[in-house]
């Protein structure tokens, strides 16, 4: 793994502004960076400020949220940048996977108005160019017959099909940075099992990403470095290994010998389970 | 799609049988007798009990009810509504198609300007909301929605025929009589289509599609436009429809501030008349465009929904 | 709720408005510094003076006074509108959403006939129908507004009806009437409050409308929205005259409205509407 940073988060700090002009902490002062190829794993309950944090950076909070520090990606501030900047960098540079990709669409609009829509905000391509691309886009993420999906709405397409859409849209423009927030959440099982195969995909593609999700299994499937975050504050970070054995923070503790103890209690049954088999 | 539209439209024909009925129920309610009004109607100089009952014969009123009703009904759809009481000469479907298009003219030109005003001002309080635009468009709003039309129209008169002296007070001929009555019927509309406007693009802000627009990075305007917009006024598009048959009903009172010769006049003329014929036609009328608009912009809402379409 | 609605200043304006007017009203006599009625050609169309402080009318009748005298007919007859409409509405509600069955059937067809129907037409024919007079214009209103509190209550009934304090005063044995007015009332009072507040408003603009075109409250009688009609007769020569009884109208529509809203702002600090 080179040692190159590509992006650098310092003392990042979100505020909500209430409506009587008090003001509540949602991020408190965290600071990370993430490494060219590198697979950044930010793990925490909902709530903890896991997603907030990466919204920050990308300019997606609204204006009720205040914002300070810094984000240097490959050495500029994002958060100094004009909006027009920053959605150049989104969907372009810098993509992202969003957690229920049956909601991610406008359901008025085609697939395929969708899919160009997001090109056509970035580069210049022909009508042609843009079918061949988005068919080519499509065959890429295993989606069978994508003539006939680029015509339907989203309503008509699966959970997992418009995940794989999303995950395709996030690759085509070969970004810089993927952020992927909990990308496998609102998909059933045996989906968010093809689906993780897709970010191992990726992850070979040595395209660097930030992975959020509250679930440690999931985490600790695909990252490097594990980030774990508690009310807006980084509680630990470190490798895997680093958090499983030698967590020092107790809300990192508790969530470890939580997913030990469902483990033990899975085996448990499961020996449990068989040996009722036998024994009737 | 088909069985939706069949569904519908089967739906829509009981109520506008109820309306039908009402109208019916309201002009036999009355506590005057219809064959000794009918005697009054041609003049008969005495009304004596054997003419009446005569007249009673030759009406039908002496068949049940529900006979009755489906003559009346018969009636009805070959457009004969029966003859105006205070007027025997006129018949009411002359006295209605008489003022309809002065109203329908009132109307459109009101829905003209309810569009114009409320699509681009609702627009812009979404998008700047809780600006200085925004709070000063909601305060008018909300004093609008207090405010009596017929006052703004007293004011309006007022203001711009007597003081400034630009328009004409009342009545209606040249282009620049529509002007101040159109302007006093939509100013309710506007502020009602405003709120709806701005609240509901408020809350597709919410949605997740916008979130994902916004990470595919795509233009401000564009999602402004393309989806948000869209997205409402296309929850709006049944609320937007039956704004026609409401400003139709709703200019009764502005029509009689401004004298201007349309339904609501009549209705009011009628009213104190006692003409019933033309009450009840009225009432019909209106209860099945209400119906009628109704249908229509719910098939249409369901038509252009590719959720509800269904086409797999 | 009260507290939150107690935080609130300028809805407590508003109560202030709307007190101040109804015992303004109530004692109207005390404060009309003329004779409502008293016609004296000889000082009409007066301008603004500490003898009339809001000038006289085509009648020269103090206007001031008539404004305090059509409190009476402009605010009460809109209560009472708003009392009659409540307990059709929460008799119906309360039958339909509690019994269900045939009843609710027959009565939520209704309410639908009633609701598909647009309402000022409604008054229209209902005053058409019964004659030109403030009862029915009363009974007009309350024909057309019942059904949507009627629809309103039994969808609240229908949801508290298996909330499981009134399932456990069913299991310990209470009478049904006990349950319908010791839990489910109480439990839709607040959301009607709201409506009720909100629609007040709507009574005193619908009601002046109809007295403003003739076919309510009757001309000598002080009403704001007769008032108006007087006005328009004199228009070119006395404008002053349509001032007092718009404002008054805007005024006190406007604090029942911004009232219903901090209600129900009140009631679900959440859902914050325009």
């Amino acid at each position: 793994m080179s040692e190159k940073k590509i992006l650098e988060i310092k003392n990042l700090t979100v505020d909500l502004r209430n409506t009587n002009k008090q003001t509540q902490k949602i991020i408190h002062d965290i600071s990370f960076e993430l490494y060219e190829g590198e697979c950044l794993g930010i793990l925490g309950e909902s709530g903890s400020g896991k997603s907030m944090s990466v919204k920050a950076i990308l300019g997606l909070l609204n204006s009720n949220f205040i914002i300070n520090g810094k984000a240097m990606f490959f050495g500029v501030d994002l958060l100094s940048q004009t909006n027009e900047k920053l959605r150049q960098y989104r969907g372009n540079k810098i993509t992202m996977i969003l957690q229920n990709p049956m909601t991610c669409f406008d359901p008025l609009y085609t697939m395929e108005k969708q899919i160009k829509e997001t090109w056509m905000s970035h580069i210049r391509l022909s009508k042609h160019e843009m079918k061949d691309k988005a068919m080519d886009m499509l065959a890429r993420m295993q989606l069978k017959d994508p003539e006939e999906i680029l015509k339907k709405y989203p309503h008509q397409l699966s959970g997992g099909m418009l995940q794989r859409i999303t995950i395709g849209l996030a690759l085509s423009m070969e970004p810089d940075l993927i952020v992927a927030d909990e990308p496998t959440t609102a998909i059933d099982a045996i989906t968010q099992y093809e689906i993780m195969k897709e970010f191992e995909e990726i992850k070979k593609r040595k395209t660097a990403m930030i992975f959020i999700s509250h679930d440690l299994s999931v985490v600790s499937q695909i990252a490097d470095r594990i980030i774990v975050m508690n009310q807006g504050k980084i509680a630990e970070q470190g490798d895997l290994n680093h958090i499983m054995l030698h967590a020092k923070d107790s809300y990192t503790k508790q969530l470890v010998s939580s997913k030990r103890m469902v483990l033990e209690k899975y085996n448990a049954i499961l020996q449990k389970g068989y040996k009722d088999d036998y024994t009737r | 799609m088909k069985t939706y539209i069949l569904k519908r439209i089967g739906s829509a024909i009981p109520l506008l049988f109820c309306i039908s009925f009402l109208c019916f129920v309201f002009i036999n309610l009355i506590p005057s007798d219809p064959a000794e009004v009918a005697l009054r109607v041609r003049q008969t100089p005495v009304i004596t009990e054997q003419a009446i009952e005569e007249v009673r014969e030759e009406l039908g009123l002496n068949a049940p009810y529900l006979v009755r009703y489906g003559r009346w009904l018969m009636n009805c759809l070959s457009f004969n509504f029966g003859v105006s009481y205070t007027n025997p000469s006129r018949t009411v479907l002359g006295e209605i198609s008489r003022c309809l298009p002065a109203t329908v003219q009132l109307a459109m030109v009101s829905l003209i300007f309810v569009i114009l005003l409320s699509l681009p001002i609702g627009f812009l309080c979404a998008v700047f909301q809780n600006s200085w635009f925004d709070k000063i468009v909601r305060a008018i709003v909300f004093m609008t929605t207090a405010m009596p039309a017929y006052w703004i129209g007293l004011l309006l008169i007022w203001f711009v025929s007597i003081y400034l002296d630009l328009l004409p007070t009342s009545g209606s001929g040249s282009m620049k009589h529509i002007i101040l009555p159109a302007i006093t019927v939509s100013l309710t509309y506007i502020s009602t289509y405003i709120r709806l406007i701005r609240n509901n693009m408020l809350e597709n802000m919410k949605e997740d599609y916008v979130l994902y627009a916004n990470v595919r990075g795509l233009k401000q305007t564009n999602i402004l436009i393309r989806h948000i917009l869209k997205n409402s006024l296309h929850t709006c598009i049944v609320a937007i429809g039956m704004s026609i048959p409401q400003l139709i009903s709703g200019t009764i009172v502005v029509e009689n501030v401004f004298a201007w010769p349309g339904l609501g006049k009549l209705c009011i003329e009628s009213i104190f008349n006692r003409d019933y014929p033309v009450i009840q036609t009225y009432v019909l009328l209106i209860g099945t465009l209400f119906v009628v608009f109704n249908l229509i912009f719910d098939i249409i809402s369901y038509v252009t929904d590719p959720r509800l379409r269904g086409d797999k | 709720m009260w507290r939150r609605l107690y935080k609130n200043k300028m809805a407590m304006v508003m109560i202030g408005i709307i007190l101040m007017t109804t015992i303004i009203g109530i004692f109207a006599p005390f404060f009309a510094p003329h004779d409502s009625y008293k016609i004296n050609i000889l000082d009409k169309y007066a301008p603004y003076s500490l003898e009339y402080p809001l000038g006289t009318d085509n009648l020269g009748r103090c206007i001031l006074s008539r404004m305090i005298y059509g409190i009476r007919p402009t605010l009460f007859l809109s209560l009472l509108t708003m009392i009659g409409t409540i307990s059709i509405g929460t008799v119906m509600g309360l039958l339909a959403g509690y019994f269900t069955g045939i009843i609710d059937e027959i009565i939520m067809r209704m309410v639908d006939v009633m609701l598909s129907f647009p309402s000022q037409i409604m008054v229209f024919a209902v005053v058409a129908l019964l004659g030109v007079d403030v009862r029915n214009v009363i009974l007009a209103n309350v024909f057309i507004k019942w059904a949507w509190y009627a629809r309103m209550i039994r969808t609240n009934v229908m949801k508290y009806k298996d909330t499981n304090y009134v399932l456990y005063s069913r299991c310990i044995g209470n009478k049904e009437s006990f349950i319908l007015f010791r839990h489910l009332l109480p439990s839709i009072s607040s959301e009607m409050a709201v409506l009720a507040t909100l629609d007040i408003g709507w009574a005193i603009l619908n009601i002046s409308t109809l007295s403003f075109l003739g076919l309510g409250v009757q001309a000598p009688t002080p009403e704001w929205g007769a008032m108006l009609s007087e006005a328009k007769n004199v228009l070119t020569t006395n404008p002053n005259q349509m001032i007092a009884p718009g404002v008054a109208i805007v005024i006190l529509v406007a604090a029942f409205n911004f009232l219903g809203d901090a209600l129900r702002d009140a009631l679900d600090p959440k859902e914050k509407n325009l």
